[in-house]
């Protein structure tokens, strides 16, 4: 079968400031990510044809992104309702279009003002999970970490470690919201919030917008940048897992378990050829169940295999989420992370930048799971 | 979670799916759906049997009976009506049934919640019109 392999790249790549408070509408923040994406491409408003965004909460349209621009005509525009995991899933979209023909350069985008606009907290519910007080997503992951922690013996020290790699990765880049560093002591003191989830193990709420620009690999060898190829996707796969989960195994998965075949097998590489992984960080927990998820070990063996964090740090075998991730740089939907992935691999990460990093990892979750592995 | 005379959590609006539930458990009846062609139970309401297809279905009762598949005791309150109400827990029980069901773990302290632990069915008539089905250890026989 053709697949997307190697068809297309990210030209460019821009964001807002992440900030609480942004006194902007999210159309600003939709808009001035895009201008900066484009700009960082070498191209103007007039070279996109394409666009395609993911919203949830504080919607934003492509047309009003497209007119606020003066992109003059789009040939080809999709608005996906949803969270975070439809970052990868969008781009693999955007790619998929280009190489039907259906647009040459494709804006991708997510704009959201989460601390100013609508919070956790706010909004209606489920009939069958609501008036139990299961409101919020923390209590979603809790509720899957705690049965994960029964069944394999991990331990919160195991979800302490990955919030202490991500804030210390946060001190190298001024642009995180939160970079103040933190002992695993700091971690294990801090506020319950749902059990066994504490205040560090949650993600930021933050205002901004990170967008890239995609385009085909033979168009990409003329631009400004050095190409990142997409090597492999997988956009929103599903399957049992958490909540729609049959077994104990499945339950304490998501369905990453189901975009790790895809997009390996797409890429044609193992989880070893990865250097640096930007691995979908709403909670400590999700980031534990995706090593397994995802064939870094087994399922059941992340704790110890994330062990006291070495190996996720900065000098470890695998950085991830060298950035500061969703728990420390700020909460833009897997944007954010795939922005400093590309960033790793084109060498432009500055005093973060993992030496030599040729193939990168970027997921969403849950439980429809989304992957792209991506190469210089 | 009742909090005195005036109710202020989430109520349910049941829908053409779960109106079958909620009226069980008005009556303090915890009903399944159940396919009337293949007869596969299922839980959470939904219009098809997703074994066989057909939308023909009809409500069973459960035993009540089940044990913790697993639980968060939440101690945040999500938004300022769930301020007097922290901490209590969401518990994920597994029915004799074979079934996963969300519901409140009640009477029972966080620190004595165990992973396969038997719990039943409690009913709290939270409003004149709307019961909630919550789980409580099991009594011992």
């Amino acid at each position: 079968m053709a697949t997307l392999k190697d068809k297309c790249a990210i030209v460019g790549v821009g964001e807002t400031k992440y900030i609480r408070g942004s006194g902007v509408s999210t159309l600003h923040l939709a808009a001035e990510c895009s201008r900066n994406a484009i700009a960082d491409a070498g191209l103007t408003p007039k070279d996109i044809d394409g666009m395609i965004l993911f919203h949830l909460g504080d919607p934003v349209y492509t047309d009003e992104v497209a007119a606020n621009l003066g992109i003059p005509e789009l040939g080809w525009q999709l608005v996906v309702d949803g969270g975070g995991n439809n970052g990868c899933a969008v781009v693999a979209t955007a790619g998929a279009a280009i190489n039907a023909g259906l647009a040459h350069n494709v804006l991708v985008l997510h704009a959201c003002n989460r601390y100013s606009g609508v919070r956790f907290g706010a909004g209606g519910g489920n009939n069958l999970m609501s008036p139990f007080g299961k409101v919020q997503a923390p209590q979603m992951f809790a509720l899957w970490a705690q049965r994960h922690m029964a069944q394999y013996g991990t331990k919160a020290e195991h979800f302490g470690a990955i919030a202490v790699a991500c804030r210390y990765h946060a001190g190298f880049n001024e642009g995180a919201l939160m970079r103040q560093p933190i002992t695993m002591d700091d971690y294990m003191k801090s506020r319950m919030i749902t059990t066994p989830l504490r205040l560090l193990d949650c993600c930021l709420e933050t205002d901004g917008g990170a967008a890239l620009v995609v385009t085909s690999a033979e168009r990409a060898k003329t631009m400004k940048q050095e190409p990142i190829y997409i090597m492999g996707a997988a956009g929103n796969s599903w399957g049992p897992a958490g909540e729609d989960a049959d077994t104990a195994e499945e339950y304490c998965s998501l369905g990453s378990r189901y975009a790790a075949k895809r997009v390996f097998g797409m890429a044609e590489v193992t989880p070893k050829d990865i250097d640096v992984a930007g691995i979908y960080d709403c909670f400590t927990y999700t980031v534990l169940t995706q090593f397994e998820d995802y064939g870094f070990c087994a399922k059941g063996e992340g704790g110890p295999w994330v062990g006291d964090g070495k190996r996720i740090t900065l000098g470890g075998e695998m950085p991830i989420n060298t950035s500061g991730g969703h728990l420390s740089e700020g909460y833009v939907r897997s944007m954010n992370l795939m922005n400093e992935v590309v960033r790793q691999l084109r060498g432009q990460s500055g005093k973060r930048q993992v030496k030599g990093a040729e193939i990168g990892l970027v997921t969403g979750a849950p439980n429809p799971g989304s992957a792209l592995i991506l190469r210089r | 979670m009742t909090t005195g005379t005036e109710y202020k959590l989430p109520l349910p609006q049941p829908n053409v799916d779960d109106k079958a539930f909620w009226e069980g458990c008005k009556r303090h009846e915890l009903l399944l759906q159940k396919c009337s062609q293949c007869g596969k139970v299922r839980y959470y309401p939904e219009p098809f049997c997703p074994k066989c297809l057909s939308d023909k279905k009809e409500s069973v009762k459960a035993s009540g009976k089940g044990t913790v598949w697993s639980w968060t005791t939440t101690t945040h309150a999500f938004g300022p009506r769930f301020k007097d109400v922290v901490p209590y827990t969401v518990v994920v029980v597994k029915l004799a049934e074979g079934l996963r069901m969300t519901s409140n773990l009640i009477d029972c302290k966080p620190e004595d919640i165990r992973v396969d632990m038997p719990v039943e069915v409690v009913f709290d008539d939270v409003t004149p019109e709307v019961t909630l089905p919550k789980f409580r250890p099991a009594k011992k026989a």
